[in-house]
């Protein structure tokens, strides 16, 4: 399991839940990727976790 | 029955169809007597099917198109197991080397594409995303010396000093031949990088109350 939270205070105001996208590479590789993933909180601090 | 299989002679056919129309069977017997067979709509269909994917597919990152090039590898300068990242507005440096194994030499230039999330291009003029030269040539060659075959290997520093990326995202390298792109010889993907939120990934073992979890 990865669990991660990523701060976007710092960025301009939108809808952080359509507009950061995550992908999460094993060993650089592309062909496993691991894309969509859905936030389990968007707050002031958004935190996703996955797997 | 001879143009049946032209696409073309089929679609004009098609659209010239009227059942209702008097005289024209008289007119184009021929014509009718192919578009009446079944297949004739379905074959028409798979052509263009066919080119659209055609299409498609030469937009896929990280794929070679021409048979002799062997070997891509695409990296930071000297790090042959990093992914190609590149800081926006950075001296970083890129490698990219490929093998030709036609052995001759042939200009081969590179670009890079901008694309989205899922890797499709993004429909913006490329001078909005590069500064300098939007194509560049790959001079930098070498044949093979004690090898049993003969090929030649490219190598190419990235980005050029004539040319800068100013937005971040995904791109797709364009390697093709002659500076014509629809002579593709492959691709490969390129992030750029502008950071500006940093994130700490934990991991941690999933809890599974069947099964012990792994031994620390």
């Amino acid at each position: 399991m990865i669990r991660f939270t990523a701060n976007i205070n710092g960025l301009d105001s939108f809808s952080a839940a359509q507009q950061v996208k995550v992908v999460i590479l094993q060993n650089n590789r592309w062909d496993n990727a691991i894309r969509d993933i859905a936030p389990t909180f968007v707050r002031a601090i958004r935190s996703i976790s996955v797997r | 029955m001879v143009n049946a299989h032209s696409g073309k002679a089929v679609q004009e056919g098609d659209q010239d169809f009227h059942p209702g129309e008097p005289g024209f069977s008289q007119a184009n017997p021929m014509r009718l007597k192919y578009l009446r067979k079944p297949g004739a709509k379905k074959c028409l269909l798979a052509i263009f099917s066919l080119i659209l994917s055609l299409q498609l597919s030469a937009q896929i990152p990280d794929a070679v198109y021409k048979s002799n090039i062997r070997s891509v590898r695409f990296h930071l300068y000297g790090s042959q197991l990093s992914l190609p990242v590149y800081n926006l507005n950075s001296m970083d440096q890129l490698e990219l080397n490929f093998d030709d194994m036609d052995g001759n030499v042939k200009s081969y230039y590179y670009t890079f594409v901008l694309c989205d999330y899922n890797w499709r291009p993004v429909d913006l003029n490329p001078f909005t995303y590069i500064k300098g030269f939007t194509q560049q040539r790959i001079s930098n060659y070498r044949y093979s010396s004690i090898a049993l075959t003969r090929y030649t290997h490219y190598q190419a520093i990235l980005p050029d000093r004539g040319t800068s990326l100013t937005l971040s995202g995904n791109y797709m390298l364009k390697v093709y031949l002659d500076g014509d792109t629809s002579k593709l010889a492959f691709t490969q993907r390129l992030l750029v990088l502008d950071q500006r939120l940093r994130s700490t990934p934990r991991w941690s073992s999933p809890l599974c109350p069947t099964r012990p979890g792994p031994a620390r």
